[in-house]
């Protein structure tokens, strides 16, 4: 079943920070590890990921930092700050409150029909 | 890799960067797009599909190549820092009225303000201009600066002219002060040389301290400790910045202290104004003389100042090195405090930038200015109030001087060129 996108935006920064949470990670890993953890439900078009990344860099949530032998691949890592790992939370509680109230409504008006 | 797919690649980041207005941004973000456009298509090949196939796959994925770029466009955008910039403005600005104040007052001549009025043009022509200049490049003439700024103090030591123990070159008509321009030169090259510096290795080590040493006892020659004090203070900060650790600097303090020491041994007279400070009293006709008439003129300034009542006998140069004891004199406590309080906002804008900022090279540079603009402000305010060595240092961007005031304005363009790119990292060969 394919997702909204409206919804699947409202919520990347959570998944992307909630990611880089576990360990660094370049962009190309980042989508396909979306793709593979939802199981195939979050698919994006790949380049509005780096407007995201950089927008959270420049906020201070994330660092980039360069890795790779020159001349071979060289690729751009984002790792989390501890800035990022405090919104990261607010976010997930945001998340839980919001899951929480949904399900009730949607439970509730089961039951009532 | 054939070389069409990698054209049909260019295209896209070439779209893409085509809407993003900062332009010192695009060869990064092309490197980022660019990695991921092949990492794409590596997928695609190895799923079995064909080169032509993969690299279209490849390309459909990413989306829209000018919505992705006016995105990343609205993040990129260049802030200027105003604070830095008003500021800077404000400083120089003030110079100037003081100088026509003087001229009214007939302290100076009317020339002074024409001059002052030039210098200060010329100052916001640098400033404005460095702010379009993206500073990354000037790390490849780090050690050009550096020989250049050496060298430069070598000829005034041996053919400048000598005016009570400090040596001065002369070009043409003007007469420059080498050794007091020259800790922002040697910062500006020092932040390119020591980045990445590896402190661990011995040898890297020796030379490390030795580069740091040497300018040092250059402007030591040239007979001007104040330049030589905050010098040091500047190698301090790189020292501590570039991640040398507690041991290394310790080691630098000592090297530099001989180095000091021996400076004062052939050199008296500066150990001599040094114990004038610390007993000014004992003497008062002598060199604590000038202590004194300044903390008289400061204690009978009052909260809105004397008016424009001056006695320039006793503060020669008042519209130099003494500006602030003027300034405290004729219009007050009140507007002295203004003033230092502005100069701490300053200061401190000047250091955050240096904790954000991404680019290590950039870090150095700032940390670097930000230690010669407080040690000189704090030096020279103290100095005014009678409770610092009276020495040729003048208060940044407000102190008449035409070179002081160009190299100033050079720092702060550069400081503004490195906030404008402060989300953009190193250059890319």
């Amino acid at each position: 079943m394919k997702i909204s996108k409206e919804m699947l935006k409202g919520n990347t920064v959570t998944l992307l920070l909630s990611l880089l949470n576990r360990e660094p990670m370049y962009g190309y890993q980042m989508t396909k590890e979306i793709e593979k953890k939802s199981s195939g439900v979050f698919t994006f078009k790949e380049g509005t990921l780096y407007p995201i990344l950089h927008s959270l860099e420049a906020d201070g949530m994330i660092e980039s930092y360069w890795w790779g032998n020159k001349g071979s691949r060289q690729r751009k890592y984002y790792r989390i700050t501890s800035a990022g790992k405090s919104l990261l939370k607010e976010k997930e509680q945001e998340w839980i409150t919001f899951r929480s109230a949904v399900d009730r409504v949607i439970t509730g008006e089961v039951y009532a029909w | 890799m054939v070389i069409t797919e990698n054209d049909k690649f260019q295209e896209f980041v070439n779209e893409v960067c085509s809407q993003i207005n900062l332009r010192d941004a695009h060869q990064e973000i092309k490197l980022e797009l660019m990695s991921h456009l092949r990492e794409g298509c590596d997928g695609y090949l190895s799923q079995g599909f064909s080169e032509d196939e993969a690299v279209s796959k490849a390309i459909a994925q990413m989306g829209d190549a000018a919505l992705v770029g006016n995105q990343l466009n609205k993040v990129h955008k260049p802030k200027p820092e105003w604070s830095i910039l008003a500021l800077s403005l404000l400083f120089v600005s003030t110079g100037l009225l003081v100088l026509y104040f003087m001229g009214n007052q007939g302290l100076l001549t009317a020339s002074f303000f024409i001059k002052g009025l030039i210098y200060t043009t010329l100052g916001v022509f640098i400033i404005a201009g460095l702010y379009f200049f993206d500073y990354r490049k000037l790390e490849a003439y780090s050690k050009h600066i550096y020989v250049g700024t050496i060298l430069l103090l070598a000829i005034t030591y041996f053919t400048g002219l000598l005016i009570s123990g400090k040596h001065w070159l002369q070009i043409g008509g003007v007469t420059l002060d080498v050794a007091a321009i020259s800790p922002l030169l040697f910062a500006i090259s020092l932040a390119g040389i020591l980045n990445k510096w590896d402190w661990s290795k011995s040898r890297m080590l020796l030379s490390g301290l030795l580069l740091c040493v040497m300018p040092l006892v250059f402007i030591l020659l040239n007979g001007s400790l104040a330049a030589g004090v905050i010098y040091f203070i500047t190698c301090m900060v790189f020292l501590i910045v570039s991640g040398a650790g507690y041991r290394i600097v310790l080691l630098l303090m000592g090297l530099t202290g001989g180095t000091t020491a021996l400076s004062i041994i052939s050199k008296p007279y500066i150990l001599h104004r040094l114990t004038t400070l610390i007993n000014t009293h004992a003497n008062p006709l002598g060199s604590g003389h000038q202590n004194i008439m300044l903390r008289n003129l400061i204690s009978s300034s009052g909260y809105y100042g004397q008016g424009f009542t001056f006695d320039p006998r006793g503060i020669p140069a008042a519209h130099t090195d003494f500006i602030f004891a003027y300034i405290t004199y004729t219009f007050g406590w009140i507007a002295a405090i203004i003033l230092a309080v502005l100069i701490m906002v300053f200061l401190i804008r000047m250091t955050r930038i240096a904790v954000i900022v991404k680019n290590n090279y950039a870090r150095l540079l700032v940390s670097g200015f930000a230690a010669i603009f407080t040690v000189k402000f704090l030096w020279n305010i103290a100095m005014n109030l009678g409770f610092a060595p009276i020495s040729r240092v003048g208060l940044p961007l407000i102190s008449y001087g035409s070179s002081q005031l160009i190299i100033n304005a050079l720092a702060v363009g550069i400081i503004l060129s490195i906030y404008k790119r402060k989300n953009l990292s190193k250059i890319f060969n």
